[in-house]
């Protein structure tokens, strides 16, 4: 079973959980917010999820429970945990419960992406940020498909979906299964986008290094060999 | 008073100093007494010996006196002197010693049994004392002259016999003297000596003395911010200090405290205002990563204004507790109509963030009144009735009463039911930043400094405040207030 790139988020401050869902959601990654602990816990419960970026100050169920019930679970989910305790008992604490990473608030939003793309990689076992198939480079640190020396622009989207074949790497991904992944699904309209997306950058990548990474299985989806 | 032990040293010294000083004078002055008094009485033994020489005849009275058993009456060199006169100064009888000179004469009229004492200088220059006495010469036949046991003289009288003379005995006092001047000079040694000791010694004991005070002061330099939990304690504490060492680990502790609850506090205003700049900066950022969406942009400028002033609210209610702990509010007193502050408050509450359906049940009659400033009761009261209705459940009653007490004084509670409070919640209501829910909700106009503004309020006007929560989840705030 193909793993998915989905985050959620726990986190009571409204501004703090808009503006992630927001600057998360264009990076082309499947986000669920919520805003307090246990509804967060549920979340976490049903389904399974690449990061779940954590605050600890929760009403209902704080957010060191919320990772201690998630553990004693067995749930593998990465935790990156969001807080303002920034004493180093707090973070040392964290990350004995079972956290993965721990970020202090007021945080850079681009360090937070990185973190949490590291651990996306780490939940794929993909160590090496950088990928080389053929002529195209693909570097998931910085977001960037080079070839021939030259970038390569795509939407949000469209890398979201590079990025999700390059981890599923020798798998077929049903269409479905790139809609959950690397959009939040409750918005989609229908399940065309993705068509509509994979065609487009088949496009780009014909266009700027004249080769097509991606392949279609007839029927069942799409690969990347 | 520099120091307690120079202090101490120096009146224990002069003390020391005078009390020896006083004491060797008295020593002195009986020592000279005890001479001089034995010096005239061997004076007087001897005049009365020499009296012993003096005979009456027929006609006259002379004197048989031989330098064969009292050669100091002959020599030069320390020499003795007498001279035997008639009471009219004739000169009757002298010793050789005398020379050209003459002892001093007293004139007597009549016979007196009391000696006289003189001091002189003696022919020779010596410091001498002179004795003189009255006798009766003895006749051939009559009785010697007799001394009674007091050692004053007395004269045998016979019927007829009352001629007499008088005799005067020098003898030198250099000798008393140099013994005097060596017992004083003794004395002085005896006193310098021991002043000395008595100085060691004081120095030893108050050393001694003065350890506890220098270990307690040896444990206090070492106190230091992070180390407030340890109190000062000594093996063994003197009683004198024992008070100071109780009130001193009583101050550390309160100090202790304040420090815990200004870390605590420090600590809570840092963590407040890091989420709304955590708001502030990720908006930001946002907006900015993606400034050719105008929805986005305008959605992040929205949220940064609502963090704004959710911001505001926190640092202008710090700003005023601030200024509530250093006392720099005036008030005003009026005369306040506690029913209808009740009412205000409640309709402004509803006006502003709506009841959702909860009530207000003012029993509160209308002409009672209190002798307060009208604003901050007012805001005490916004304080509590606001809470009351953030904390209660929809469609419950917050209820207002009035109890008369007794002194001109009365009691208004605030009621309201309340389901998430613990008694053990009740100690902590008044700490700022305190909240039953530990979430950090920017936004909010909730900071958890209500009821810390609430007590500083009323610790300005005087007004005594009470939390009670019953076993059926009614929590209750008291305010004791001053009638006019």
């Amino acid at each position: 079973m193909s793993k998915s790139m989905n985050i959620l988020i726990i986190e009571d401050s409204q501004v703090l959980l808009n503006s992630l869902e927001d600057g998360l959601s264009r990076l082309g990654y499947a986000v669920d917010a919520v805003a307090d602990g246990k509804e967060g816990l549920d979340y976490a419960m049903f389904k399974e999820y690449n990061v779940i970026i954590l605050d600890l100050m929760l009403p209902t169920m704080d957010g060191l429970t919320v990772l201690k019930k998630l553990r004693e679970a067995g749930k593998k989910s990465n935790v990156l945990i969001l807080s303002a305790m920034d004493q180093v008992e707090d973070r040392v604490r964290g990350l004995q419960l079972g956290a993965d990473d721990y970020m202090i608030k007021p945080f850079s939003f681009d360090e937070l992406c990185a973190r949490v793309a590291t651990l996306v990689r780490r939940h794929y076992d993909q160590r090496n940020p950088e990928v080389k198939i053929g002529k195209i480079s693909v570097n998931m640190a910085l977001r960037k498909v080079i070839c021939g020396g030259k970038t390569v622009s795509f939407t949000p989207s469209e890398y979201a979906i590079i990025e999700f074949l390059l981890l599923n790497r020798g798998r077929v991904i049903s269409v479905e299964q790139l809609l959950d992944a690397v959009h939040n699904s409750e918005a989609c309209p229908g399940t065309n986008v993705i068509q509509v997306m994979v065609c487009n950058l088949r496009k780009k990548m014909s266009q700027e290094c004249d080769c097509d990474i991606i392949k279609t299985r007839r029927g069942y989806g799409y690969y990347i060999e | 008073m520099r120091s307690i032990q120079l202090y101490l040293r120096t009146r224990i010294m002069w003390g020391a100093a005078l009390i020896l000083a006083i004491g060797s004078v008295m020593i002195a002055l009986t020592i000279r007494s005890l001479d001089m008094h034995e010096f005239n009485e061997a004076l007087l033994e001897k005049s009365l010996g020499l009296a012993t020489l003096a005979f009456r005849g027929d006609q006259l009275i002379d004197v048989s006196f031989t330098s064969e058993y009292m050669p100091e009456f002959e020599r030069e060199v320390d020499a003795e002197y007498f001279e035997f006169h008639l009471p009219d100064g004739t000169t009757i009888a002298r010793s050789a010693s005398l020379g050209n000179a003459h002892l001093p004469f007293k004139p007597v009229v009549e016979f007196s049994s009391d000696a006289s004492y003189v001091d002189l200088v003696l022919p020779d220059g010596r410091r001498g004392r002179m004795i003189q006495i009255c006798l009766t010469p003895h006749g051939r036949n009559s009785h010697p002259v007799q001394v009674d046991d007091c050692g004053k003289r007395a004269v045998a009288s016979s019927a007829g016999d009352d001629a007499f003379v008088v005799l005067g005995l020098a003898h030198e006092l250099e000798e008393v003297y140099t013994l005097l001047i060596k017992i004083y000079i003794t004395l002085g040694i005896v006193d310098v000596l021991l002043l000395a000791l008595i100085y060691l010694v004081v120095q030893k004991a108050l050393k001694k003395g003065f350890t506890p005070i220098a270990a307690m002061n040896e444990q206090i330099r070492s106190l230091q911010p992070e180390s407030l939990d340890r109190r000062i304690h000594l093996p063994s504490t003197p009683e004198e200090l024992q008070p100071v060492l109780l009130a001193m680990n009583s101050f550390i502790k309160r100090l202790q405290a304040a420090f815990t609850r200004e870390r605590s506090f420090t600590s809570n205003v840092a963590h407040e205002l890091r989420t709304p700049v955590a708001e502030f900066r990720l908006a930001c950022e946002v907006g900015s990563k993606w400034s050719d969406d105008p929805a986005l942009v305008r959605k992040r400028f929205n949220e940064l204004r609502n963090s704004a002033i959710g911001m505001e609210h926190t640092v202008n209610t710090l700003l005023e507790l601030s200024r509530l702990d250093q006392g720099r509010v005036s008030i005003e007193k009026s005369s306040v109509v506690l029913s209808d502050i009740v009412n205000t408050s409640w309709s402004s509450l509803c006006t502003e963030a709506g009841c959702d359906g909860r009530s207000l049940k003012n029993d509160i009659s209308q002409d009672v009144s209190v002798e307060t400033d009208a604003d901050k009761l007012k805001l005490i009261l916004r304080n509590l009735i606001g809470n009351a209705i953030t904390y209660s459940l929809p469609g419950t009653s917050i209820s207002c009463s009035l109890e008369e007490l007794s002194g001109g004084r009365c009691v208004l509670r605030i009621s309201n039911p309340c389901d998430n409070l613990t008694p053990s919640d009740l100690e902590h209501m008044f700490e700022r930043f305190w909240r039953k829910d530990s979430a950090r909700t920017s936004g909010s106009c909730h900071t958890g400094l209500g009821l810390a503004i609430v007590r500083s309020l009323a610790d300005v006007l005087n007004i005594n405040i009470k939390v009670d929560l019953t076993d059926d989840s009614v929590f209750t705030v008291s305010l004791f207030l001053a009638r006019r």
